[in-house]
């Protein structure tokens, strides 16, 4: 049974909590006091060792480990980027932190760069949260007022700051190294790794980057131990997370829970069960990037051990619920225009592998499908993974690949009959 | 009517907010997304000239400054509707309903997503994922997100923008 302990929403809801004084109240800033008081730079990495922390940004990285990556010595200069780029499709939880309780971000970069010993931060906030970078602006300043950031901090010796770079419309800038390129006032576009950002990172100097709700988890961790933390919920990530619910499901929103919660119960018991009344048909587990789930795949927990069994992962944890009136070919024909029109085109497999995939699609939804376009989906598929500079190539062909493997009458009804499944030809929407 | 790029470059009150820019961050070129932004906001644009004119101040080539402007899609080079209205396309709002929340403010502003009303006016677009999924479907207007815009719900918010 998932616990519903509160982290990252306890500030949240109440009304003012985005001010520093009524963030104070909610306890905001006193893990840091902690940390800066009572701990060494080693004992606050040991502790967010010990909690197991997972990046929430999509693939899962253990964050301690992250954060050891980078170079010891104090004299090297060190940035810590915190990734408020939200644009996966589905996914919509770092809002949630940032426009009601920025501080908690602010706090855990902080705290962050207390264990790593880095000289200064970088909030990229994604271009379309005008308010979000507002409010991350005032945040930031009220900061340095209360002396949280600044030179020597609170009396720590640690000097920090942090500065705030708007994107401008890319979902590519998401990836961590377009991120970079981007704070360097240069096009979005991904670098060749290695070398990888703990040693070639934002102005070619050694860098870690979070996500939003990564850095969110780490006050929490500092004031309560790591090993409160370790035992909340799922073993192999634990602690809460910020699920993300969306489509075709009565109680659409973020419910802040702990891993093991299975897709059922986010879905019948959080969610309030399918729009429409009607029968449950896919989920999209973990934003659009990840394996679809079919509706007899859901009793697994929300973790990565239990998503694996059924072939797909956690990823950002956006969960998109679709019911029986949801034609799979259209579906993925949305989410295919998506991953060709945000490709930054450097590499061939994915400019040109999203580009042909949505013309079979496409054409298959228009009724134009051919035999073979499915056996060309899936060979397409196979040649855009693992042969790419980013993870976007991987991001679109798995997408592609469960949907054809796991609807695959569907998609053959498709080509053969020339039109969508009888139940499919009206969907459900809100109004 | 806004001020053109010309008058723009001359406004003293201009010219010291690109300097305070200039100074915000540890390496001067970080500062170039925030004077485009800058740029758009005063004029809707990033005109050639107001490009060259960044380029001189950063000290990058004009090219490069191009190619910048170029790839993100929230810049405009060509001059654009006194609103901006972006339509959220991705699946969970398709699945609220996006498509048909399209095809009415296509129908009714009487333009196809990447064009602009005869008028100036109005310049509808298609976006990507707005990260407010559980309220789709959902729009921005300039720097205002709305959600859960009904068609009806778009006719009142139209009527509200003088
Ligand atoms: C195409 C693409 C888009 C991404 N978008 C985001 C994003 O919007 N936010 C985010 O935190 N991570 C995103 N990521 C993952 C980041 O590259 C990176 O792994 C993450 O910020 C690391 O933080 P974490 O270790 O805290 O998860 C994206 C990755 C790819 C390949
Ligand atoms: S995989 Fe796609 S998005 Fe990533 S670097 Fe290559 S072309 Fe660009
Ligand atoms: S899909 Fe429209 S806001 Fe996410």
């Amino acid at each position: 049974m998932a616990l519903e302990e509160k982290i990252l929403t306890a500030n949240i809801g109440k009304k003012t909590s985005s001010d520093i004084d009524s963030a104070m109240q909610g306890g905001a800033y006193e893990a840091l006091i902690k940390a800066l008081t009572k701990m060494t730079p080693e004992q606050v990495l040991n502790e967010v060792k010990i909690s197991n922390l997972k990046g929430r940004g999509g693939a899962g990285f253990p964050t301690a480990l992250k954060w050891s990556f980078l170079p010891k010595e104090k004299k090297k200069i060190k940035y810590l980027v915190c990734n408020a780029d939200e644009s996966e499709p589905g996914t919509f939880k770092d809002r949630l932190i940032i426009e009601n309780d920025p501080h908690k971000i602010i706090e855990g970069i902080i705290i962050a760069a207390y264990a790593t010993n880095a000289n200064a931060g970088f909030i990229y906030i994604r271009g379309e949260m005008p308010l979000g970078a507002k409010i991350l602006e005032k945040a930031i300043s009220q900061a340095y007022e209360r002396h949280f950031l600044g030179k020597n901090i609170m009396g720590s010796g640690l000097d920090f700051d942090i500065f705030l770079v708007r994107g401008a419309g890319a979902y590519i800038c998401g990836e961590e190294t377009a991120l970079m390129n981007s704070i360097e006032g240069k096009r979005g576009e991904p670098r060749i790794k290695p070398p990888f950002p703990a040693s070639y990172g934002v102005y070619g100097k050694p860098s870690n980057i979070n996500n939003v709700e990564t850095y969110a988890n780490v006050p929490a961790i500092i004031k309560n131990g790591g090993n409160w933390y370790a035992n909340l919920g799922s073993k192999d990530t634990p602690g809460t997370r910020l699920f993300g619910l969306s489509g075709h499901i009565k109680k659409p929103g973020i419910y802040e829970l702990t891993s093991d919660v299975t897709v059922r119960e986010l879905i019948f018991n959080y969610g309030g069960g399918i729009l429409g009344d009607k029968k449950l048909k896919a989920v999209i587990p973990g934003g659009s990037s990840v394996p679809v789930l079919t509706s007899n795949e859901i009793d697994v927990e929300m973790d990565s051990a239990g998503l694996k069994k059924v072939g797909s992962m956690p990823g950002s944890a956006g969960v998109i619920v679709m019911n029986e009136t949801v034609c799979m070919v259209k579906a993925l024909l949305n989410l295919i225009k998506f991953y060709e029109h945000e490709s930054c085109g450097q590499c061939t497999p994915c400019r040109e592998g999203t580009h042909f995939l949505r013309l079979i699609i496409e054409d298959i939804e228009k009724g134009e499908g051919k035999e073979g376009d499915l056996e060309k989906i899936l060979s397409l598929c196979k040649n855009i993974m693992g042969r790419t500079i980013c993870p976007l190539g991987d991001a679109a062909a798995m997408p592609c690949e469960s949907f054809v493997k796991k609807f695959r009458e569907e998609f053959e009804y498709h080509i053969k009959e020339k039109k969508c499944l009888p139940e499919t030809i009206k969907m459900t929407t809100v109004f | 009517m806004s001020k053109s790029v010309k008058e723009l470059l001359s406004d003293k009150e201009f010219i010291r907010k690109v300097e305070k820019l200039k100074k915000l961050y540890p390496e001067e070129r970080s500062s170039l997304l925030a004077l485009l932004h800058l740029c758009q906001n005063e004029i809707s644009y990033i005109p050639h000239e107001f490009q060259e004119f960044v380029a001189k101040e950063l000290n990058i080539s004009p090219a490069h400054i191009k190619g910048v402007v170029t790839f993100y899609e929230m810049f405009f080079d060509k001059p654009k509707g006194k609103y901006l209205i972006q339509v959220c396309r991705t699946l969970p709002c398709m699945l609220a309903g996006a498509e048909i929340l399209l095809e009415h403010i296509s129908t009714k502003l009487g333009i196809q997503p990447g064009q602009t009303t005869p008028d100036g006016k109005y310049t509808l677009v298609n976006v990507e994922c707005l990260a407010c999924c559980d309220k789709g479907p959902a729009i921005m207007i300039n720097d205002n997100l709305y959600t859960r815009v009904t068609p009806d719900e778009f006719d009142n918010i139209l009527k509200e923008l003088k």
